[in-house]
């Protein structure tokens, strides 16, 4: 676990250093992927010095909070990303949905709060999913010539369908198994790291597409 | 709900495998054919500036060509009949009340006849007169024309029911009858000459015959007239050929109409 962990730090890094690097030339709405990579960051670092202090499995309050505000950042992508009335309503009615659940499910699982149940992970990564596929729907239809080597928004939402939705099943029976068999669940939870790892490859890519959009009538 | 852990690792492995061939199938089928639709999209680009191009240059060749038929009606036509009302108006002896009285009839009537062929020719070069005619209305005007300028008789015969193109087609359509008439009058000595249009439900067919002594195709193609013709043709995406022996030509045009 310990490789990958340093894999994962270095996409990390990297994908923050590709975004500073291009920012002129991907464009403005990709620019919010600075505070997610951010906050991606000091969350990971902030549970590996709780895990250090010996907090262990209490450590994932941190992760909690994260999640929503991520979304909120990712869902505010997405508002700008695609066309039609509804993403509007969609942004704010989900992220409330998303708000709105964390604190009931976290109320009434008081003990979830402090371990690794990841119930609105799951509800986040059905968002993104939905927001995903509804890029490839309206990208499907686009009349306009796109180059896809340099469309990032392609790349992002290669990485947020295959992460989201391959996560979907690894981060939603994870609790479950955890409290059965906590080593074949941490062997599992793999998965996540992987598709963490390809997530953060996509968006290197993306981010340093060489040109925006072409554009043609 | 899990029997047993192998159940639930299963469950996880199969589920996260499905979801992800799915995904994997929906953006490996999105990008095969956004990149099929990129490379159409760009051949449809470039033969949208190749149609520009070609128009561009059509233009110009009428347009040089306008410009050539101008000089020759004023040298040829109405340069001769003013010369000639000049030439009466010079010799009129005002003591001779009566022949200077007739040639200076004459030399009106000339004048007339010099403003008339000035006004027909303005109206058979003017584009836009053209356009708000009509292809129809266009061909029988330069028929009637022909028939005052070149004594040759001209008749035309539509039948269908008349639906226009679009002027830019019906422009060049045009200017391919004109330039066969032209070549009728240059070329041909023929006596009659017939234009018909039949309309069918998807095509217009325009056939363009004279009975005159007709010409060796075979050694004429490589000439400028015949080719412009077949290449407006082209351009206007219409059909175009012709054929001629000793006892006439006959060009056929055929092109798609859209509503």
């Amino acid at each position: 676990m310990y490789w990958l962990k340093i894999i994962y730090y270095g996409l990390l890094t990297l994908c923050l250093t590709a975004l500073f690097l291009n920012y002129k030339r991907v464009g403005r709405h990709i620019l919010l992927f600075i505070p997610v990579i951010i906050l991606a960051i000091q969350t990971q670092v902030n549970g590996d010095i709780l895990k250090a202090e010996g907090l262990g499995e209490k450590r994932f309050f941190v992760f909690h909070i994260y999640i929503p505000l991520e979304y909120l950042l990712l869902s505010y992508y997405y508002y700008l990303l695609l066309r039609g009335k509804w993403v509007s309503y969609f942004f704010i009615l989900s992220n409330i949905g998303m708000v709105a659940f964390s604190a009931v499910y976290y109320s009434l699982n008081k003990a979830s709060f402090y371990h690794p149940d990841f119930a609105q992970f799951v509800l986040g990564s059905v968002f993104v999913t939905f927001l995903g596929i509804i890029f490839f729907s309206q990208f499907f239809e686009k009349d306009e010539r796109v180059d896809l080597i340099s469309y990032p928004d392609f790349w992002i939402n290669v990485g947020n369908l295959l992460f989201y939705a391959g996560c979907l099943f690894v981060m939603g029976l994870h609790y479950s198994l955890q409290k059965r068999n906590s080593e074949l669940a941490d062997r599992l939870l793999q998965i996540n790291y992987y598709l963490n790892i390809i997530l953060y490859f996509l968006y290197i890519v993306a981010f340093t597409c060489s040109k925006a959009t072409k554009r043609y009538q | 709900m899990f029997e047993s852990d192998e159940a639930i690792s299963i469950v996880i492995l199969a589920g996260t495998a499905v979801i992800l061939i799915l995904a994997i199938s929906v953006v490996g089928f999105i990008a095969a054919y956004r990149i099929r639709k990129e490379s159409f999209l760009k051949e449809k680009n470039v033969m949208q500036q190749t149609f520009q191009q070609e128009l561009l240059r059509t233009q110009l060749e009428i347009q040089e060509q306008t410009f050539k038929t101008i000089s020759q009606e004023i040298h040829d036509n109405i340069g001769q009949v003013l010369s000639l009302a000049k030439m009466n108006l010079a010799t009129a002896d005002i003591e001779q009340e009566h022949k200077s009285a007739e040639k200076v009839y004459m030399a009106k009537d000339l004048v007339s006849k010099a403003i008339q062929d000035l006004r027909d020719l303005s109206r058979t070069l003017n584009t836009e007169t053209i356009v708000s005619m009509g292809l129809l209305k266009a061909i029988e005007t330069e028929l009637q024309l022909m028939q005052k300028t070149a004594s040759i008789e001209t008749s035309m015969n539509i039948e269908g029911t008349v639906s226009r193109l679009e002027p830019q087609k019906e422009l060049i359509l045009f200017r391919i009858v004109q330039e066969a008439l032209h070549n009728v009058i240059k070329h041909s000595n023929a006596r009659q000459v017939t234009v018909d249009a039949l309309y069918s439900n998807q095509y217009l067919y325009l056939k363009i015959s004279d009975d005159g002594q007709g010409f060796d195709i075979s050694e004429e193609t490589a000439g400028s007239g015949l080719r412009n013709m077949q290449s407006r043709a082209k351009l206007i995406g219409a059909e175009w050929n012709i054929s001629s022996n000793a006892q006439g030509t006959l060009i056929n045009i055929s092109i798609p109409i859209t509503s």
